[in-house]
C-alpha cells in the first residue's frame, strides 16, 4: 500500500519507517507535526501528558527540517520527527517547571546537551511533557500539574518520574521521548505503558542542563515504542560532553547498526531477587515465560543471586536523599508549602543522616560494582528480574499524599530498579506480557557498563521472538 | 540480648532519633518538618543502620569515592568492541 494512501497513519509507524517516508517525500514534516500536534491537544484532557504544548514553534522547526530536504540535505534518521522531553531539560528562553511550584519557573539561556544534539540531527521538539514534582516520585502522581494518567487505563498510575514521556509515547504522538531515571524514573513507566525504556550507564549521556534529583546516580535515556527506535535516539545523544566532567572518555559504537549482532553470544541468567522482594505471582508467571523465549534464543539460562542487592538499594537511596536535600534545603525553607507533602517528607531524611554514612555509600560503591561485575555477572554479559514487582497499581492505591505512605508506595515500587542505578550499570526494561487486567509487566535486561548496545540487541531479539 | 529488650531498644533510638530532630530541624536546618517526624525518625534510623551495615568491613585506607568511574571503565562489556567479553 502506498504510504499516501488513506488508511496510512503515520503516528503509528516505528520511528524508522517514519524516518523513511520523510526521507524519500511521503510525509512531510510538516504535516507529520501537525499530526502529533492534534493528537497531543485532543489526548490532553484525558492523559494530562503535556505540560506545554508549542505549536507554532514546533510547525517552524518542521518547516525548517523540509526546506533542508527539499535542497537534498539529510541530518540522519531523526530529521523531521517530531519528539517530546520530560520537562526537566533546559530550552533557551522557555520556562522549565520541573513539575514543580517551589522553584521560580526557570528561563534557561541555553539548551540541555541531550536537547542540542536532537536539535543538529533535526528532530522535532513538540512541547515540554509532565513529571512527577521535581523529577521525584515513581508514581506519575503532580499535585500541581496533575497527575498524567496511563495511556492504556487512566485510573491507573502512569508510572514516574517521566510519565509524561511514557505516555506521549505509548498513546502515540510522539515517537520517542528523553526521560531521566535517578531510581527507576524511566525504567518504571516504560514498564508501566508497554513501552522499552534505557537507563543508560551513569556517564554515558550528559546530564548538563537536566535537572537533578541526584548528581550521582542521575541519568539521561530515551523511551520509545521498539529497540531500533530507542537505539536511534540513543546514538544521537551519547557520548562525551565537555561540559558534563561526569560523563565517560568511552567512544560510542553504532547502536542501530549493532542491533543485528550486538547480543550474539549473549549469555543470559535469571536474577534472583528473592532476598529484596516478593514479586506478585502474575509478574512470577510472566517472567518465567519471558526467560523460557530468552532461553530459547539465547541458550542455557542459570540463575544467579547477589547478597549485597539490599546494601545497593540503600546506598543508592541515601545517595538520592542526600544530594536532593543538599538542592532542596534552601528552596524547602523559603516556600515549604510549595512543595507536596510526598516530595517534602521524602527529601527531608536527606537533611538529617549523618554525613558519613552518605560518603561511605560513595566510597564502596566502586568495590560493590566489582563484586556485582566478579559475583553474578562473572559468567554473564545480561541478567534478567522484573521492573516492578507488582501489577501497574491505580491512582487511588497509590496515592502518595495520603500521610504516612510515601515511604512504603516508593519503596514497593523502585525495590528492582534503584540498586542499579547505585551500581550505574545500564538497564532496559520491556514488555514481557499483559497481566489478568490487561495492564503491561516489563522485565529489565541489566548489562555491564556501557552495554547498552548489547541490551538494545537482545531486545530487538526477543521483541521480534515474541511477536512470532 | 532479649526480644523484649531489643524492641526497647529500638524503640528507645526511634525516640532519641524523633526527639533530635524536632530539636535540631528549625535550627541546624532552618526548615519545620512537614511529616511526621517519628516516621522522618524511622527513616533516618533505617538508612543510618542499613548503610552502616553495608559499608562495613568493606572501606579500606585508599579508597575513594572517584574510583567507581575507572570501575565502570574497567567493568566496560567487550561487544563494543566487536568482541565477546
Amino acid at each position: 500500500m502506498s504510504l499516501s494512501q488513506a488508511r496510512y497513519e503515520p503516528l503509528s509507524q516505528s520511528l524508522a519507517d517514519v524516518s523513511q517516508a520523510l526521507r524519500i517525500g511521503d510525509v512531510t514534516s510538516e504535516s507529520l507535526t501537525k499530526m502529533a500536534l492534534d493528537k497531543a491537544a485532543s489526548l490532553q484532557p484525558k492523559l494530562n501528558a503535556f505540560i506545554e504544548i508549542w505549536g507554532e514553534n514546533a510547525l517552524e522547526q518542521a518547516r525548517a527540517c523540509d526546506r533542508e530536504l527539499s535542497a537534498g540535505s539529510w541530518r540522519g534518521p531523526l530529521h523531521g520527527v517530531p519528539l517530546a522531553h520530560k520537562d526537566c531539560f533546559e530550552h533557551v528562553g522557555r520556562a522549565m517547571t520541573v513539575g514543580s511550584q517551589a522553584t521560580p519557573h526557570m528561563l534557561p539561556n541555553r539548551n540541555a546537551t541531550v536537547i542540542e544534539r536532537l536539535n543538529q540531527a533535526g528532530a522535532v521538539d513538540i512541547g515540554a511533557l509532565n513529571l512527577s514534582e521535581m523529577v521525584a516520585g515513581p508514581t506519575g502522581q503532580n499535585p500541581y500539574f496533575g497527575d498524567c494518567c496511563n495511556a492504556l487505563d487512566t485510573a491507573r498510575i502512569s508510572g514516574g518520574s517521566s510519565s509524561g514521556s511514557a505516555v506521549a509515547v505509548a498513546s502515540g504522538v510522539v515517537f520517542g521521548s528523553l526521560g531521566s531515571d535517578t531510581g527507576g524514573s524511566i525504567r518504571l513507566p516504560a514498564a508501566m505503558n508497554g513501552l522499552i525504556g534505557l537507563k543508560p550507564t551513569y556517564g554515558r549521556v550528559s546530564r548538563t542542563g537536566c535537572f537533578p534529583r541526584a548528581f550521582s546516580l542521575d541519568c539521561v535515556g530515551p523511551l520509545a515504542r521498539s529497540a531500533q527506535d530507542c537505539a536511534y535516539i540513543l546514538q544521537a545523544v551519547a557520548g562525551q560532553d565537555s561540559r558534563d566532567p561526569s560523563t565517560l572518555a568511552a567512544s560510542v559504537p553504532d547502536y542501530v547498526g549493532g542491533l543485528d549482532w550486538m547480543a550474539d553470544g549473549s549469555r543470559v541468567a535469571v536474577l534472583d531477587v528473592s532476598a529484596i522482594t516478593d514479586c506478585d505471582a502474575q509478574i512470577d508467571s510472566a517472567f518465567a515465560d519471558f526467560a523460557s523465549r530468552a532461553e530459547s534464543c539465547f541458550g542455557s539460562i542459570v540463575t544467579v543471586a547477589s547478597s549485597d542487592l539490599s546494601a545497593c538499594y540503600v546506598m543508592g537511596d541515601i545517595i538520592s536523599k542526600v544530594e536532593a536535600a543538599t538542592l532542596h534545603g534552601q528552596w524547602m525553607r523559603a516556600n515549604p508549602d510549595h512543595y507536596s507533602l510526598a516530595v517534602y517528607s521524602r527529601t527531608e531524611p536527606g537533611l538529617h543522616v549523618a554525613a558519613v554514612r552518605y560518603l561511605e555509600s560513595l566510597t564502596v560503591r566502586a568495590k560493590l560494582l566489582k563484586a556485582w561485575l566478579d559475583g553474578p555477572m562473572a559468567n554473564a554479559d545480561v541478567l534478567l528480574c522484573p521492573t516492578v514487582p507488582v501489577p501497574v497499581p491505580s491512582r487511588l492505591e497509590a496515592d502518595m499524599e495520603k500521610a504516612g505512605r510515601v515511604f512504603d508506595i516508593v519503596s514497593n515500587i523502585t525495590r528492582l530498579t534503584r540498586p542499579f542505578n547505585y551500581l550505574g550499570v545500564p538497564v532496559l526494561t520491556m514488555p514481557m506480557g499483559r497481566d489478568s487486567a490487561g495492564m503491561p509487566m516489563g522485565v529489565q535486561l541489566i548489562g555491564r557498563p556501557l552495554g547498552e548496545g548489547r541490551l538494545l540487541s537482545m531486545a530487538h531479539v526477543l521483541s521480534s521472538f515474541s511477536r512470532k | 540480648m532479649t526480644a523484649v529488650n531489643e524492641d526497647a531498644s529500638r524503640v528507645s533510638l526511634l525516640d532519641n532519633v524523633r526527639i533530635a530532630i524536632e530539636g535540631t530541624a528549625e535550627c541546624l536546618h532552618g526548615i519545620v518538618s512537614r511529616a511526621s517526624t517519628a516516621e522522618v525518625a524511622k527513616e533516618v534510623v533505617r538508612l543510618n543502620n542499613e548503610v552502616r551495615n553495608g559499608a562495613a568491613g568493606r572501606i579500606g585506607p585508599f579508597d575513594q569515592p572517584l574510583d567507581f568511574f575507572g570501575a565502570l571503565l574497567s567493568g566496560a562489556d567487550l561487544t563494543n568492541e566487536g568482541r565477546q567479553s
